[in-house]
């Protein structure tokens, strides 16, 4: 990379601290308790493009490409469910869940499950399994980093890795990066804009997107295929169903997402904001694919797949554009990785230690487990990601797939089934998960030609009807459970109007003044 | 008023007027009609926070309000509190007890600060009790429903009608 590239992802990080800088002097007083109390809402647009931008991992700028340039357009299956997916998570168990947690005062997404599922397995074992797989999670962040880091600056890929790793773990424990309130819309820009701009630039170079596809019909017709390369996935519906399913379906399962609910306020601010989301997507989401698919073209001795996406960029823009646009996905990344860390260390502290180890724990204790734990993926993700450095798109594809497979019918029947139980819903999450893993790792997908993911949704879904019927005698879901359950349910036939502008945060004060006016119609 | 008392309660923002007029709308203009009021109460604290940040600590203060009958805690804006002489029978009664809403306080303040900073950090948090306070809201219905506004924020939600709609 040029010098100016480097200039210019200076100058980004320059300008974001600067940014930090004049909203600790300045504008940290009234707008920041707004911001900490989310008292003082942004409108949809932002809200939506801040989240999307945030939520863009290594996968986007790693893996999607490297699945495009490795398998053409087949690539695009898993775009198509991705573009859908956060809007039919939010109209499934949206709205349902911001009530039910908040009857339930649950503060996290694992702790809302052992209060509608309570037995302690629950938690525990959901805590265990998403520290785990959370850990994957950010180990692809980690090399997306590294890589991402050794390639804009040409610092070999070791001390990048390093130099990634420090700075995310900065990011997490010393945070207080007031900019995160101020930055993530201005960062979210810069991405789009940027990423858009690659396509373009890639799609113009290659004389339109028709005299590409001509060349790369010319190259290898079965790149233009929807069945991949050499039609590798020709007729496999089960491998399709379930890259279709990973980023729609797969988007209820995961408990760091559907923890988003938690802190709905209105449904018709979060569906205006679920609306800009889609819209994002239909933009955003394919683009890295296709800026894959284009690579197969511009760059065809790529040695590294996953890294399209910036060589692509490199050798395409403007030399300052591509500085500021790598910062903004660097950015991205580290943000990501942030925020998994710190869900993952939340999960640790409270779900685990507090919940079984020490229940007495002061916050300063728990705060110490957080940071022993992120600490230890970092460094355990460190010696991985350099000695034998798994694909982006491989590790995110295991850890998706696994934590669909476990939480879906969980998170799903939490809100949509009375008869879900505490042993329907352990032994849908040991199944799911299990299948999936074992799916994976004993090659199951060449022999049956289904995806993990629909191997273990299929097993968990079956296995929560099969054991919640069975059990209903011996484990019946209790009664504080069930009317929490009606209690989560529109309140008898409401107006489209009344139902969208409703408060959900008020729940629980409706529950308790409806009793005191049942009991006969008391108010001043 | 022969059992008056008086409370501590939020200051209104949103009178009987402004409450009907708000639900007559989203009742798709269905006439409606004001019941009355009740208080819900509340335990308040303010917390004095010692952020650490990139660029040194920063001061923060922010309002916490426990829900005194469910125990959940929330973050709130600042507010300003008049005292207001009500009926006995207009407000609901207290059932957490303070000590346990400082806990929930703290608890909920600390994980707050964490998720909206991002970062795994003790943070100080210093909490003065304010004492009980309450909050209005407003009980509204039509013809086909129930609803209570709150007279703060003018939020609503529909109350279920098992209790008889005159």
């Amino acid at each position: 990379m040029s010098g100016t590239v480097i200039s210019f992802l200076v100058l980004y990080y320059v300008v974001v601290l600067g940014i930090g800088y004049w909203a600790m002097r300045r504008g940290a007083g009234e707008d920041l308790e707004g911001y900490l109390l989310g008292g003082r809402q942004v409108g949809p647009l932002p809200t939506a493009l801040t989240l999307q931008s945030t939520s863009m991992s290594g996968y986007m700028f790693l893996g999607a490409g490297g699945l495009g340039f490795a398998q053409g357009y087949w690539a695009l299956w898993y775009a198509a469910g991705d573009i859908g997916g956060g809007v039919l998570n939010l109209s499934v168990i949206g709205r349902r869940m911001r009530k039910l947690s908040q009857i339930f005062g649950a503060l996290t997404a694992i702790e809302y499950l052992e209060k509608r599922y309570p037995s302690p397995a629950i938690r525990l074992f959901a805590g265990i399994l998403t520290v785990f797989l959370l850990g994957f999670y950010v180990l692809a962040q980690l090399i997306a980093g590294g890589k991402g880091m050794a390639l804009v600056t040409g610092i070999p890929y070791p001390a990048a890795l390093a130099i990634a790793v420090g700075i995310i773990l900065i990011y997490t424990f010393m945070g207080g990066y007031l900019a995160v309130a101020y930055t993530d819309f201005f960062q979210s820009l810069i991405m789009l804009v940027g990423v858009m701009w690659i396509v373009i630039a890639a799609v113009s170079e290659l004389g339109g997107l028709t005299a590409a596809n001509n060349a790369i019909a010319e190259l290898d017709p079965t790149l233009l295929s929807i069945w991949g390369k050499d039609l590798g996935f020709q007729g496999q519906w089960g491998v399709v169903a379930g890259a279709l399913l990973i980023f729609s379906i797969g988007y209820m399962g995961w408990p760091h997402v559907v923890t988003r609910h938690m802190a709905m306020t209105k449904p018709a601010t979060a569906r205006r904001a679920g609306l800009w989301a889609t819209l994002w997507n239909l933009f955003f989401v394919p683009a890295p694919y296709l800026v894959g698919i284009m690579a197969i073209l511009i760059l065809p001795g790529l040695d590294d797949p996953e890294m399209a996406i910036f060589e692509v960029a490199g050798k395409l823009l403007p030399a300052a554009v591509t500085g500021l646009v790598m910062a903004a996905i660097m950015a991205a990344i580290m943000s990501t990785a942030d925020s998994l860390l710190l869900q993952t260390g939340s999960i640790a502290s409270r779900d685990i230690y507090e919940r079984f180890i020490n229940p007495k724990a002061s916050e300063t204790q728990m705060v110490w487990v957080s940071r022993g734990l992120v600490f230890a993926i970092a460094v355990i993700g460190y010696v991985v990601a350099l000695v034998e450095p798994p694909t982006v798109f491989g590790i995110v594809i295991f850890a998706t797939s696994v934590l669909g497979s476990a939480f879906l019918p969980a998170y799903v029947c939490a809100v949509w089934w009375r008869k879900a139980n505490t042993p329907g819903a352990l032994a849908s999450m040991i199944a799911g998960a299990l299948v999936s893993f074992v799916w994976q790792y004993a090659g199951l997908v060449e022999t049956t030609q289904v995806h993990p993911m629909l191997a273990g949704v299929v097993s968990s879904t079956v296995t929560m009807v099969i054991v919640s019927l069975a059990t209903q005698k011996m484990s019946p879901v209790p009664p504080h459970i069930l009317d929490a359950l009606d209690a989560s349910v529109a309140v008898g036939p409401i107006p489209g109007r009344f139902a969208e502008a409703s408060d959900l945060s008020l729940a629980n004060e409706a529950a308790a003044i409806e009793k005191t006016l049942d009991r006969g119609d008391r108010h001043g | 008023m022969a059992d008056a008392k008086m409370l501590s309660v939020i200051r209104e923002r949103i009178d009987s007027t402004m409450a009907l007029h708000s639900a007559e709308r989203v009742l798709d203009d269905a006439p409606a009609s004001i019941e009355g009021k009740l208080y819900y109460p509340y335990h308040r604290y303010i917390a004095n926070c010692m952020i650490p940040t990139l660029f040194g600590k920063k001061d923060v203060t922010i309002d916490c309000l426990v829900d005194a009958v469910h125990g959940l805690g929330a973050t709130a804006d600042r507010m300003s509190i008049d005292q207001v002489r009500v009926s006995a029978e207009a407000s609901l009664e207290a059932m957490v007890e303070l000590e346990e809403a400082e806990s929930i306080a703290r608890r909920v303040i600390a994980h707050r600060l964490g998720r909206r900073l991002r970062m795994i950090a003790p943070f100080e948090i210093h909490l003065e009790a304010q004492g009980l306070i309450h909050k209005g809201f407003w009980i509204a219905h039509s013809d086909r429903m129930r609803l209570m506004i709150d007279n703060t924020t003018g939020g609503m939600y529909p109350l279920a009608t098992r209790a008889a709609v005159a």
